[in-house]
């Protein structure tokens, strides 16, 4: 950076040196009989000094440039990193769309500000001074009067950048807001085609788009002005150099040669004056998308790496909530996230509860759609901290535990698996820490991609696709089955060699028969990896070590399969209709 | 990495031929519209260009009649003639300004709507191949890098042309000679702007396929945050995500070298023809061939014959960034949807309902048939269950039927006539779907229901809610109707989503029905028996096709299909089927075991 600006020092000198050369030049032709080779001299130093000016600005340009985009490179990076480690929360209460606005056109305006907003400042204030500078050594008062409207510049420069400020900080919130609309749109296309509701998609996007135009157009009203204020400015010097410093050659104080060598460096100021208007304009901006960037920079994640964790390395199973009470968080949105929660009108989503699972047994939690079975497993690995109780990984609160240790030794299969636009192989390798590229490794990892498949019975479909684990899935995982991607979930989690295992629902989609093969192989080969599993299905718990049956966020009995059937009436309906549906399921 | 991976998700970011012409004549037709704003803007510039000349004219004319000759009468004419001219500048160029963004906006506007229909148009297969980033890219991103050379580009491209014409013709006027001196530096220019665009060319075209593929990948990350943070995928994602944003910061690196020398060459070439004039035209005013006035004016005039030139060349970058981001967003446009309605669409006016598949075959990619050879009919009004385990191709019905996808073989018909042969929209207007994932909206409960369509009442909408038995748990939240519904979902429990589903089919009261009820199969609850009770009520005297697993549903159906690996297997009445003594009877029998 301070290479840089070396660099503008030098090119704003050489830069003005050739107004100088100019005055020389007329002057000797007005006042001494000048000779051609003497020109000729001039002229050589004139494409000297403009060839070194060159290079300089090659440097100046070439530094500052990259810069920018170097920096814009790691803020992209970074805010990629820092999004990762943002509570779910976060991603619950902020549109995709919104997010993403941020990273593409948010980061533009502040590298435009970081490069050419910062060239041109530096270049701005250097040529404005040293040709001020350079203009009281030729004529102090002309140069006073070139500068009379100069006052006027912090004056009006403040009052517009502020209307500046607060007209892109709006432009730039709509355009995070159409961003988000287009991007549900466009996830949610299925439903507006089978409503047939493009036409009032379209005018919905419409009205926005025209609201983004109105409020584009109130900022433009201020750029408008901003530029040719700015040349007025400018303007207003150069006629009063004209009308004074003319009367001043009529009256011969002052050399014609004089008189046009202030009229360029006139020109020079003008010049900064223009690319001020600009700069404030690309600073205006860059600030108010930076100042938007760092809402979120500034968001600290409440699940983290705990300051001193346990010196434990491994997790051995033991899994207890100790009167458990929890609430999905709600928070605004970042644009105008400050700090606190807005009041959080809904009901605990668990309530009191309180589980015992032994490292190596086997659990499931059956209970009817919102009971809260998915949001107790997700406390588990920590997607969300409970607000009262504790949940402990032998014997110890997990907040105790470092992130690297106990999600390394947790796969949770969530109730509907995400698969990336990646290849089988890829997508089962996805929470494999690392690769090593030996020969033997990854023969070793091969085998244990099959082996899973196996367990998870996916391998048999795979086979039957022409490219197997080297089938690319499409960004919705189109080209698979509810049931492939479920098995290819289970496939992922096994990968790991988890210490404690959470099936969430994983088998909604897989038939009864592959169901009970997958989980007679899950206890022959994860024997004594802790398990639970969670179902609304009882055939896939019933043969559990301990079954927990849930209701409105509360666990109403705990027990093995035939206990429940007497003691718990919801447990023993449950299991009586279902009987049927998949003895049928079977059948066909 | 596999290649074919990096194909599909990732866009090619491979140099084509260039076809820079074609996009402009096609951005032109965006501008044509507003061809009077256009003209009246360029009108302004002309303006412009004048006033800036007119500006060193009056500078030689003071220099040339009166400081040389000490002539202080007229002066001040002269003094006021400059400041006139100062004060048109600031007022045109004001409105300049204000024109030209205005004009930007609109262009813009226009094209994202564009896209936005376009996208509307789109068959389903169109997003199952596009990454969603991807498409989010088209519109936003990709028109947002139009917007300076919409909203200033072409204007001061035309500004810059005037300008170097109009400094041209004076200099010409003013003394031809030395106007062929300053002229001759050209050749360098052009030499030097030949060798600039042949380098710079390449990289515009990756440099945006590189955004587009970041921003797939932010996408796809975002929306599978809680799968990364669970297989602790963080790092590794960063760096894959550092490797897409390396390769385009040394994409655009690439350029910035380029650009660096290009603007000191201008500068210097600007150089050279100051040093010609000051050695050639200082000549001739030694000679007195010259007045000094027009030596002054000449040097003046080639600060700005180049300034519009270097501007140009600045501008060159912004002009190239855009034209690889329309060619982008033309090629999007133009990507014909396949799945259209007929040209003459048969009209409808009332539809009963009567459904008929006749030999049907489909496949998602054209080799692997998920339907086979079905065949069946539906009577208006009445009701089909359709049977089956999970990849029996029982979804594909659906999805075919409302032609999300058309059918390879085979024909379906709706009263009779071919599916293919009526208006899309109207199809679609008369078959509600209930779908197995109900996709929320951000937005209130209300404004889910009826999708945003403010032609619904807040009145039907909680009359449809009523119905299935929605109302009461709506009225529960926090805010009732007016509670919002994030992206994600987390506020209603599944069976809740599936009575909103339910409230929303209802709601555009459609002729006939698809619903899919296997996400909610084995629940059993409370609502479990609103949704029972909600669906008997909808499917009353409605052609419905009913994806079930329920006992109950399958058997009050009028017809029943079972589907195994594509074919029907067996169909027919409750009755017909149990006579069978099949797949029918036996589910039948358990039925009996249950009640005995």
């Amino acid at each position: 950076m301070s290479g840089s600006i070396l660099f503008i020092l030098l090119t704003t000198l050489l830069a003005l040196l050739i107004p100088w050369i100019l005055k020389t030049v007329i002057d000797s032709l007005k006042d001494y009989p000048s000779s051609q080779p003497m020109l000729l001299r001039y002229s050589i130093f004139l494409v000297l000094v403009s060839a070194l000016e060159g290079v300089f600005r090659f440097y100046m340009r070439r530094l500052l440039i990259s810069a920018s985009r170097k920096i814009e490179y790691s803020i992209r990076n970074d805010f990629f990193s820092h999004l990762q480690t943002l509570d779910s929360t976060f991603f619950e209460n902020n549109r995709t769309g919104s997010i993403m606005a941020l990273i593409s056109n948010d980061l533009d305006a502040v590298r435009n500000f970081l490069g050419p907003g910062l060239l041109n400042l530096f270049n701005t204030v250097f040529v404005f001074f040293s040709t001020i500078i350079i203009m009281f050594m030729i004529s102090p008062r002309l140069t006073l009067y070139s500068l009379v409207a100069i006052p006027l510049l912090p004056v009006i420069v403040s009052r517009l950048s502020a209307t500046l400020h607060s007209r892109f900080k709006i432009s730039q919130e709509h355009y995070a807001l159409l961003s988000a609309r287009t991007q549900e749109s466009i996830a949610g296309i299925k439903v507006t085609k089978s409503f047939t509701q493009e036409n009032n998609e379209i005018d919905n996007f419409s009205k926005l788009n025209q609201e983004y135009i109105v409020k584009n157009m109130e900022l433009a009203k201020i750029r408008s002005i901003f530029w040719p204020v700015m040349i007025l400015v400018g303007g207003i010097g150069s006629l009063l150099v004209l009308m004074v410093g003319g009367r001043q050659v009529i009256g011969g104080s002052l050399t014609l040669g004089q008189f046009v060598q202030f009229s360029s460096y006139i020109i020079f100021l003008t010049w900064p004056l223009i690319s001020l208007g600009w700069v404030i304009n690309l600073v205006q901006r860059g600030e108010v998308s930076m100042g938007r960037l760092n809402k979120v920079f500034g968001l600290t994640p409440v699940i983290k790496e705990p300051a001193s964790p346990l010196n434990k390395s491994y997790l051995n199973g033991d899994i207890e909530f100790k009167g458990v009470f929890f609430k999905y968080p709600v928070i605004k949105a970042y644009e105008l996230y400050d700090g606190q929660s807005p009041e959080d009108k809904s009901r605990w989503i668990l309530q009191n509860i309180n589980i015992s699972i032994k490292a190596g047994m086997q659990a499931g939690i059956v209970g009817f759609t919102g009971c809260g079975k998915s949001t107790a497993a997700n406390l588990v690995p920590r997607l969300y901290d409970p607000q009262k109780g504790l949940v402990l990984i032998d014997g110890v609160d997990i907040k105790k535990i470092s992130l690297k240790v106990l999600r390394p030794g947790i796969s949770y299969t969530t109730q509907d698996p995400f698969i990336f636009s990646k290849t089988i192989r890829e997508n089962i390798l996805f929470g494999v820490e690392k690769i090593n590229q030996s020969v033997t490794d990854n023969e070793l990892i091969e085998k244990k991609v099959i082996s899973v498949s196996k367990t998870a019975h996916l391998h048999e479909d795979v086979q039957q696709f022409p490219q197997g684990y080297d089938t690319i899935i499409g960004e919705r995982g189109i080209t698979l089955s509810g049931g492939q991607k479920q098995r290819l979930a289970i496939a992922r989690a096994l990968m790991t060699s988890p210490n404690i295992l959470i099936l969430d629902d994983s088998f909604s989609n897989i038939d009864t028969g592959t169901e009970e093969l997958i989980l007679q192989d899950l206890k022959k080969n994860t024997a004594d990896m802790t398990k639970i599993i969670i179902s609304h299905r009882i055939s896939t718990i019933k043969d559990s070590d301990i079954i927990i049956v849930m209701d409105e966020g509360q666990i109403t009995h705990t027990g093995k399969h035939e206990e429940l059937l007497k003691k718990s009436e919801i447990y023993k309906n449950l299991y009586h209709r279902q009987q049927l549906a998949e003895e049928l399921e079977e059948e066909l | 990495m596999n290649d074919m991976h990096r194909e599909s998700f990732y866009e090619k970011d491979i140099e084509e031929k260039q076809v820079d012409r074609k996009v402009a004549l096609k951005l032109l037709k965006y501008v044509a519209p507003y061809k009077f704003l256009m003209a009246f803007t360029v009108f302004l510039l002309l303006l412009i260009a004048g006033l800036e000349l007119a500006g060193p004219y009056l500078i030689k004319i003071a220099i040339d009649e009166h400081l040389a000759l000490g002539q202080a009468d007229g002066f001040l004419r002269i003094v006021v003639i400059f400041a006139a001219v100062l004060a048109g500048l600031f007022i045109f160029r004001f409105f300049q300004q204000y024109l030209t963004e205005y004009l930007g906006q609109k262009i813009m506007y226009d094209l994202r709507m564009d896209i936005f229909k376009h996208i509307q148009k789109m068959e389903m297969s169109f997003f199952d191949k596009n990454p969603t980033g991807r498409i989010l890219t088209r519109v936003t991103t990709d028109v947002q890098a139009l917007n300076e050379l919409l909203s200033s580009g072409i204007v001061t491209f035309f500004g810059d042309i005037f300008m170097i014409a109009g400094v041209a013709i004076v200099m010409i006027s003013l003394n031809l000679k030395l106007s062929l001196v300053t002229f001759s530096v050209l050749i360098l220019l052009a030499a030097a702007t030949f060798i600039f665009r042949k380098k710079v060319r390449v990289s515009f075209k990756i440099i945006r396929a590189k955004i587009s593929n970041m921003n797939s990948f932010i996408h796809e990350a975002v929306t599978g945050i809680n799968t990364v943070k669970l297989f602790n995928r963080e790092e590794k994602n960063a760096d894959e995500f550092d490797e897409l944003n390396r390769s385009y910061l040394f994409q655009y690196l690439k350029t910035i070298f380029y650009y660096s020398v290009f603007f000191p060459v201008v500068g210097l070439i600007s150089a050279i023809a100051i040093a010609l004039i000051v050695w050639y035209g200082g000549g001739q005013v030694i000679r007195n061939l010259l007045t000094l006035g027009t030596l002054v004016a000449f040097i003046q005039y080639i600060e700005k014959f180049f300034h519009p030139i270097s501007d140009l060349a600045e501008k060159f970058g912004i002009i190239q960034e855009a034209v690889a981001a329309s060619e982008r967003i033309f090629t999007m446009l133009e990507l014909e949807p396949k799945i259209i309605s007929a040209q003459n669409p048969a009209k409808i006016s009332s539809v009963r309902g009567n459904i008929e598949f006749e030999n049907v075959w489909f496949a998602y990619d054209n080799n692997n048939f998920i339907l086979k050879d079905i065949s069946f009919k539906l009577k208006a009004g009445k009701s089909i269950a359709i049977v089956g385990a999970t990849g029996s191709g029982k979804t594909s019905i659906i999805n075919i039927l409302n032609r999300f996808y058309d059918i390879q073989k085979g024909s379906i018909y709706l009263d009779g006539v071919n599916i293919k042969k009526y208006d899309l929209s109207q199809l679609r207007k008369h078959i509600g779907v209930v779908m197995q994932d109900v996709f929320l909206f951000s937005g209130n409960i209300l404004e889910n229901i009826r999708l945003g369509n403010k032609d619904i009442s807040f009145d039907s909408v909680m009359q449809a809610a009523k119905y299935v038995n929605a109302d009461k748990f709506i009225k529960m939240l926090p805010d009732g109707y007016e509670t919002d519904i994030k992206e994600r979902g987390q506020v209603l429990s599944v069976g809740q989503r599936q009575l909103i589903a339910f409230a929303r089919a209802l709601v555009f009261n459609p002729e006939i029905l698809l619903v899919m009820d296997e996400a909610t199969s084995s629940i059993d609850s409370e609502i479990e028996a609103l949704i029972q009770d909600a669906l008997s009520k909808i499917m009353k005297d409605r052609t419905t096709i009913v994806i079930a697993h329920r006992l109950s549903t399958i058997k009050h159906a009028d017809t029943i299909i079972v589907l195994t690996h594509g074919r029907i297997v067996e169909s027919g009445t409750h009755k017909e089927l149990l006579a069978l003594k099949g797949f029918y009877y036996k589910l039948y029998k358990y039925q009996y075991r249950l009640q005995a």
